[in-house]
């Protein structure tokens, strides 16, 4: 319990505070203006009212300001994911965009072969395989390819040139070229999962070959 | 309408100057009257009487500042009203927590036979605001002169109800190490 004194005391306080100077008080109004115009409504410290609702009236501005952010967060992630696709490439086969989606390579890409022996009096033959992945690449900007096997090979109008694993796929800036591709894989693995990447200078995608057992084919797709 | 415009109306004695001030000051004197009486009716009463005494003090008066002007007044016949109420009562509200932490502000040896020099005190504390801080300067103004809660000032700065106690305890504090080193403990 207060005393007198300490009650005056603090009197005269709020009454000195209630006369600082106007210069102060001014400056403070100007950053609290936008909130005047909210309703007032009595603390429910005495008045009994429901708490929760008035609480929720403060947490207002700060969900806002939790929403801003996240909104702020949002557009820099979509800015940046926008900027790794700017160059992504747009590989299609017989027509189809490759996709996350798997796409059957066709029969027409799986050359059997029997193999003979050197021994000429053996002429048991040895079942070959040939899976050949005839790709169309739409380039935006200069990208290099990479295999984790096989060999890809070009497709000019001399004919199929063979290049290295990894190469640069040449395109001139800010200009859409179109390159033919074969990649070759000799006598797949149905286990092995074979990888070709894509990389340009803000980001790479990955296309996958793999065996799919359950449809008995091989089936291309798309991992980024 | 301009503040200064308003202020012509009054002295020009138009009551449109009034309206005027309600227009565009009711919420605030409202806010006012309540952080201290916390009772609508009592606020809303309060809230005409500073339109009348408004009336009243301009002229002679000529505000530069309208906002800071109708708040001292709001605040001082509200303050009045609280004594008045809680004369013999145990006060709650806003008004009462901010008024018990002010004790953190009077200087050792202050005593009912040293009375105190209002003015003197008031002088003391715009030079003790004018050297904080802008924030710690509004933070002290929002808390102390327009009661508003802790909840309010940590919405309004961004901060937890924690940070703005603990930045409203060390303001309290430099100002009664200053008010003792001014000698206000007259």
């Amino acid at each position: 319990m207060k005393s007198s004194i300490q009650k005056q005391n603090l009197e005269i306080l709020a009454s000195a505070i209630t006369n600082i100077d106007e210069s102060i008080l001014e400056d403070a109004y100007q950053g609290m203006e936008p909130k005047m115009n909210q309703k007032v409504v009595p603390s429910p410290k005495r008045s009994g009212q429901n708490i929760d609702k008035v609480q929720k009236r403060n947490q207002i501005p700060l969900f806002r300001t939790i929403l801003v952010a996240a909104a702020c967060i949002t557009l820099i992630m979509l800015g940046a994911r926008s900027l790794l696709l700017m160059g992504r490439p747009t590989v299609t086969m017989y027509g189809t965009m490759i996709t996350k989606h798997s796409t059957a390579v066709n029969d027409e890409g799986i050359l059997s072969m029997a193999r003979f022996t050197e021994d000429e009096n053996n002429t048991e033959s040895v079942d070959h395989i040939m899976l050949s992945i005839p790709l169309e690449l739409q380039l935006k900007q200069k990208t290099t390819a990479v295999v984790s096997a096989g060999t890809l090979y070009q497709v000019t109008s001399m004919g199929n040139v063979k290049v290295q694993d990894s190469f640069d796929l040449l395109s001139n800036d800010n200009e859409i070229s179109a390159i033919s591709l074969n990649w070759v894989i000799e006598n797949p693995d149905e286990d092995t999962y074979y990888e070709m990447t894509l990389l340009w200078s803000t980001g790479k995608t990955i296309l996958v070959v793999n065996y799919d057992k359950n449809q008995s084919l091989w089936v291309i797709q798309s991992k980024t | 309408m301009e503040d200064k415009e308003i202020v012509e109306l009054y002295w020009q004695r138009n009551e449109q100057a009034i309206q005027e001030t309600a227009d565009k000051y009711e919420t605030y004197c409202m806010k006012i009257s309540m952080n201290i009486l916390n009772d609508l009716s009592d606020s809303e009463e309060n809230v005409n009487d500073t339109y009348l005494q408004t009336w009243k003090t301009i002229p002679p008066h000529a505000p530069e500042r309208l906002a800071a002007f109708l708040g001292k007044i709001t605040r001082n016949l509200a303050l009045n009203r609280y004594k008045a109420r809680f004369a013999e009562k145990r006060a709650a509200g806003e008004f009462a927590l901010s008024l018990n932490e002010l004790d953190d502000c009077i200087p050792d040896g202050w005593t009912m036979e040293q009375k105190m020099d209002s003015e003197a005190i008031t002088a003391c504390m715009n030079t003790f605001l004018w050297e904080q801080p802008l924030e710690a300067r509004r933070m002290f103004v929002y808390r102390y002169f327009y009661c508003e809660s802790v909840e309010e000032i940590a919405v309004r700065f961004g901060y937890s109800k924690s940070k703005v106690k603990s930045k409203l305890f060390r303001i309290r504090n430099s100002l009664r190490i200053y008010l003792e080193r001014e000698g206000i403990h007259l």
